[in-house]
């Protein structure tokens, strides 16, 4: 290791991209640091604090919310200032946020990274689907992701695609019950159910055991056979990373000729450390990263910096059925109904994803029924009568970037540390708005195919934690933070590992590009370093 | 016409091929299945997972040091690809190899002396002409002194290698005596549950009563109805060496994990049944002590204790417990059950029937947790999560206790010193531990030795030349 | 995780000098069982009975429910008595007819049903609240949330698990008569 600086690269925060990054650099001999804002905090731990939560829906709540590492859900936390509760589920510990996440592992179309030239709206990626493609193959096997290798994922019923040039790691799981049952009824109606290509072992895979339907991806995955960023922590110390915990970054140094010199960082103990290294990678998620480059005052030459905050805007459905499908077998979610996924349409309106939940209902319909006064034996029956017909279906909209969707460090309120908290003004934007009378028809029709009776379709635009555009990806660097490389266009050894590059959310998940990214840039730095 | 079909006639006959009195492909098939049978593939795999086959480069954790493997492939510059089938025999059966050095015993080649010509031809042909070159040289073995003087090997072998060759058991029937040549010399099961002595060979009079290996222990697989196999049918053990696994008695980890997914699971079902019945026909030894498998009811476990609510946000990172309850609910619970009753269909095995929790040593509980369990069976693979990492040795040890507590046997219990023991491997075998004295002994007694050498040739040499002067002294009183 | 195979072959035999560990004892709830007095307990046991239509239910949990409702509302021991005893003075037989009863129009008596339904069926108190990191609900029981029973042998109380993959691939067996 030089002895001019701490290390070679140093990452701030451990989540499924920083790590990832860092796995891949120190395994190429280069000499890493890891800083992590939370603690390390070992998978039984996180499953007996959820099973003791008395608010199981709260996917936080298993995870310490510290003064000095809050979690997304404290209220002091975020404050909102638009008229939408921005609220993602985000979390501060070792391994990061894809603790609690359905393992979700899609690619982008080619056609979403041309929204622009295509569509005439939003921007476009500064880079090919084609250019990604061999590091979405890294990112799958990294994560161990099981996926069909036959269909058409943009959900217009064709052949395989996007192009892979190499098949899924692992076999998709096997479709459940209800999942077939809902294909074999509404697919006649030309809707077509595309298996979410997922980051669950079907076999054991990387020490992690398959998937054995404990129905609990979120909040916490029992058994590890989901991925979780952890798991990519753990490969970089063992690959000679060094990862210090309860070390939240504050302030990015500039030095000579516009590079990036130090970072601060402050622990709960009252430490305050200065370290260098020749390359940063910020890796803190899309509302922290923004948040850290802003107090810090660099990287920001285009003012785009914490705008164009994007999520994946999202409404829900649930119905009972006129027959019993028996949700909560298996994982908790499988796949869903992709025929909005693109089109021309996209011009004016945003596409859309459909997504049938798989979790277990039981409390969601025993509350239900309870409020109806259903008490007894007749509330047992009722329970099994009304949960093995329960649908669930979990909708997300795609957004676009607008200018005063905005993430920025608090002026008035500060953590534990001393450290700015966050502001976040968020608007559902018309693009939106505009795509939502055909997300109210086809739940209609959803119902109607299946015989349903409503519970609930109304539920108002929802948080769909998938944090996008607030350090934008762009050729320009008068309104762009990053270039295609993540490489902020302000700071040549500065790179930012996070979804917030992302400039065209599309409608899917967007973990699996970030990975991808996250490779990509630890080969790019590699060869620099 | 009828002359030149004559010659015609004479050179199509001379120039029919005589084909060699063997088929090469089924040759090949056949040393495949033996090499199969014999394992190579455990030890002289690569160092990474996934390598190719038999390159070698695997490096064995030996008391004396780090063994590495050779590479076994045809490959002539790196591997046996210059072997003849007569050296590839004698490193099978004297444990010697083509350039004449001694190997050390982690080659089984005590127990592959027994094998049979037909089969080394069979291994030799499928290792020249059925195994892809690899052109790569493994790293040297170098053990520490004196065990990297390979010539000590010799007289090791002059005590300890019989080279009978194979001996069928008396009474042995034609199935029990297949079983006993997979046994004893291809699948070389007493080199891990035959107990070593001093020097670290097999002792006989234990044969297959069990073995500590490192923290594991092979089982008892004698005939004893109580400490062995004797109580499991014939179907039960061929179920269990093919698939890993027997639903409510136990499952193969560890060593025996990787020897059911490289050789059992592939071999045929008449074979593991002459193993089976040859293992029901070795003589019954009983473990000292133990009069009974303890079998347990699955109680329900009361959840309203253990589930008391979250206490503030800082507890939530704390994973310091040690109550064993709790952590057995939070780390073994969601697989093997609140009432370790494992899953309804049996793949999460039931902690209350299991040889892991009921027998006589809860080593291999304490090592299933640490190190998990990672094994493809002929009804596929499993995994169970290495949670070594993830708790500490007071952790496991009161996982352990809580789980032979409660669904075990209730005598038995684990110290966190002896965790933390297992995890490094278990205790060393009294000859390494001893060696340091041995070498020191052995100096001084080679000093000794020398000295008496030394003063006994003087003392010698003091008496031949008092006896010359005295046969002077002689033929001077005596000449006239 | 790559298993070596080992050559450690050990003299020592494993001795008994490891520490016998405790035996796990049970939390003590006494700090429940103080607040509550006996007569209310014996009430809630009956009233929680009659309202869940069983003929047994957990001690523990009975206690802990009547303790944390009467942490959230000290009233709660009346309005819970006051409704036991008008189902006895109403003879309402069973459950069923309870919403029908002219005394189940008074916001409180029904309010107090659900809070002991929701108690037991959905195992918490207090009324969830989304996107906080904590609200007022305090945990009664996970596993056994009486929501979870009705459809036992078909799904998982989640975190736990039912057997091996894709076991989901097939419907529950009772598919027939749901």
């Amino acid at each position: 290791m030089n002895q001019d600086f701490d290390a070679d690269v140093i990452v701030v925060g451990s989540g499924a991209l920083g790590s990832n990054a860092a796995f891949e650099l120190a395994k190429l001999g280069k000499s890493v640091i890891i800083l992590e804002a939370g603690e390390h905090i070992p998978r039984w731990k996180i499953v007996e604090n959820f099973r003791n939560s008395s608010n199981k829906g709260n996917y936080n709540s298993p995870y310490p919310n510290e003064p000095w590492a809050h979690h997304s859900y404290d209220e002091q936390y975020i404050e909102n200032t638009g008229s939408f509760e921005f609220r993602p589920g985000m979390l501060k510990l070792v391994g990061g946020t894809t603790w609690h996440w359905a393992a979700a592992c899609w690619r982008y179309l080619p056609n979403d990274m041309k929204l622009k030239t295509l569509y005439g709206v939003g921007r476009d990626w500064p880079l090919e689907y084609s250019e990604l493609e061999p590091y979405y193959v890294r990112a799958e096997i990294a994560l161990g992701v099981c996926g069909s290798d036959t269909q058409d994922q943009s959900g217009q019923g064709g052949g395989a695609f996007p192009p892979r040039s190499s098949p899924y790691p692992m076999a998709p799981e096997g479709d459940t019950y209800l999942f077939q049952r809902l294909r074999e009824r509404m697919a006649p109606a030309g809707y077509h159910f595309i298996h979410e290509p997922n980051g669950r072992a079907t076999e054991p895979y990387d020490g992690r055991p398959a998937c054995s339907g404990n129905n609990n991806c979120m909040p916490v995955c029992p058994i590890g056979a989901m991925y979780s960023g952890d798991v990519h922590a753990r490969h970089a110390e063992q690959a000679g990373a060094k990862l210090i915990t309860d070390a939240t970054a504050y302030k990015l140094e500039k030095g000579a000729d516009d590079k990036i010199v130090a970072i601060h960082y402050r622990s709960s103990t009252g430490a305050d450390v200065r370290l260098t290294a020749k390359y940063f990678i910020v890796a803190a998620h899309g509302l922290e990263t923004p948040k850290l480059l802003l107090i810090s005052e660099v990287a920001n030459s285009s003012d785009q910096v914490g705008r164009n905050l994007m999520d994946h805007t999202g409404q829900g459905l649930q119905f009972i059925a006129d027959e019993p499908l028996w949700p909560g077998r298996g994982a908790v979610q499988q796949g869903g109904i992709f025929n909005r996924r693109d089109g021309e349409f996209r011009k004016e309106r945003a596409s859309v994803k459909h997504s049938i939940s798989n979790n277990v209902p039981n409390i969601a319909v025993a509350k239900r029924l309870i409020a109806q006064g259903v008490y007894g034996k007749e509330l047992d029956e009722r329970i099994r009568h009304d949960a093995a017909r329960w649908v669930d279906v979990s909708t997300v909209y795609e957004t676009l970037p607008l200018q005063t969707n905005t993430v920025r460090p608090s002026r008035t309120r500060k953590d534990a540390l001393g450290i700015p908290m966050l502001v976040v003004n968020y608007e559902v934007g018309d693009y939106v708005k505009a795509a939502k009378s055909g997300v109210t028809e086809d739940y209609a029709h959803f119902v109607q195919l299946m015989g349903g009776t409503v519970v609930e379709d109304n539920t108002g635009y929802q948080n769909r934690d998938h944090l996008m555009g607030t350090v934008i990806m762009g050729a320009n660097p008068k309104d762009s933070v990053v270039n295609h490389e993540c490489r902020t266009h302000d700071h040549a050894n500065l790179f930012l590992a996070t979804t917030g590059v992302i400039p065209a959310s599309g409608t899917i998940n967007p973990t699996l590009a970030g990975v991808a990214l996250s490779i990509r840039m630890a080969d790019i730095i590699a060869r620099e370093v | 016409m009828g002359l030149l079909k004559f010659p015609l006639l004479a050179l199509l006959l001379t120039a029919l091929p005589v084909f060699a009195a063997e088929d090469t492909d089924a040759l090949i098939e056949k040393g495949a299945y033996v090499a199969r049978a014999g394992d190579c593939e455990a030890c002289h795999r690569t160092a990474e997972n996934g390598g190719a086959p038999l390159a070698g480069g695997y490096v064995i954790d030996s008391p004396m040091g780090k063994i590495i493997s050779s590479n076994i492939t045809p490959s002539k510059a790196y591997g046996i690809g210059d072997y003849t089938e007569q050296q590839l025999a004698d490193a099978l059966r004297k444990g010697i190899n083509a350039k004449g050095q001694h190997l050390y015993p982690a080659m089984p080649y005590t127990s592959y002396q027994g094998m049979s010509d037909d089969d080394i031809h069979a291994l030799y042909v499928y290792l020249q002409q059925g195994v892809k070159a690899v052109d790569q040289p493994v790293p040297e073995t170098h053990l520490a002194f004196p065990f990297n003087i390979r010539q000590l090997m010799f007289g090791w072998n002059l005590v300890f290698l019989d080279n009978q060759g194979f001996v069928p058991k008396p009474g042995a029937t034609e199935q029990t005596s297949r079983g006993q040549y997979l046994v004893d010399n291809l699948a070389h099961c007493g080199a891990c549950h035959t107990p070593r002595n001093a020097l670290m060979a097999e002792d006989n009079s234990q044969y297959l009563a069990g073995a500590r290996l490192g923290g594991w222990v092979a089982p008892n697989i004698t005939s004893d109805k109580v400490s062995g196999l004797g109580d499991w049918s014939e179907d039960d053990l061929v179920n269990f060496l093919k698939n890993g696994h027997l639903a409510d008695k136990a499952q193969a980890a560890g060593g025996m994990a990787e020897a059911v997914e490289n050789s059992f699971r592939f071999l045929s079902d008449s074979d593991l049944h002459a193993m089976a019945a040859y293992l029901h026909s070795v003589p019954p030894i009983r473990d000292p002590g133990q009069t009974e498998r303890i079998v347990r009811d699955v109680k329900p476990v009361d959840m309203s204790a253990l589930e008391t609510g979250q206490g503030d946000q800082a507890s939530l990172a704390d994973a310091t417990g040690l109550d064993g309850a709790r952590l057995y609910n939070s780390a073994c619970s969601s697989c093997h059950g609140r009432d370790g009753q494992g899953s309804a269909d049996k793949f999460y095995p039931s902690l209350s029937l299991n040889t892991a929790l009921n027998g006589n040593q809860a080593n291999n509980l304490v090592m299933a947790i640490i190190a998990g369990i990672d094994r493809k069976g002929a009804d596929g693979a499993v995994n169970m999560p290495a949670l070594g990492g993830d708790l500490n040795d007071a952790q496991i040890a009161a996982i352990a206790n809580y789980s032979l507590q409660t669904f075990g046997n209730p005598a038995l219990s684990v110290s966190s010193e002896e965790v933390t023991s297992l995890r490094r491997g278990g205790d060393t075998p009294l000859l390494i531990t001893a060696m340091p004295y041995l070498l020191w002994g052995g100096g001084l007694l080679a000093l000794v030795l020398v000295i008496v050498l030394v003063l006994w040739r003087r003392h010698h040499q003091h008496l031949r030349a008092v006896e010359a002067k005295r046969i002077a002294l002689n033929r001077r009183f005596h000449s006239n | 995780m790559i298993t070596r195979r080992k050559l450690l072959y050990s003299g020592a035999a494993l001795t008994g000098a490891g520490l016998f560990a405790p035996l796990w004892a049970g939390v003590a709830l006494a700090q429940e069982v103080s607040s509550a007095a006996s007569d209310d307990v014996e009430s809630f046991r009956q009233l929680s009975m009659f309202l869940l239509e069983r003929p047994s239910l957990d001690a523990a949990l009975s206690l802990r429910i009547l303790a944390q409702c009467t942490q959230n509302d000290p009233e709660f021991p009346q309005k819970m008595k006051a409704l036991w005893s008008k189902v006895g003075q109403h003879h309402v037989r069973s459950v069923g007819q309870l919403s029908g009863s002219p005394f189940y129009r008074d916001p409180v008596i029904k309010d107090t049903t659900q809070k002991i339904v929701s108690a037991w069926y959905l195992g918490y108190t207090g009324t969830p609240v989304s996107l906080r990191a904590t609200d007022g609900t305090r945990l009664v029981t996970f596993t056994g949330a009486l929501a979870y029973q009705p459809t036992a042998d078909a799904t998982v109380i989640p975190t736990y698990s039912r057997g091996k993959t894709n076991y989901w691939v097939n419907p529950p067996a009772t598919l027939a008569n749901d």
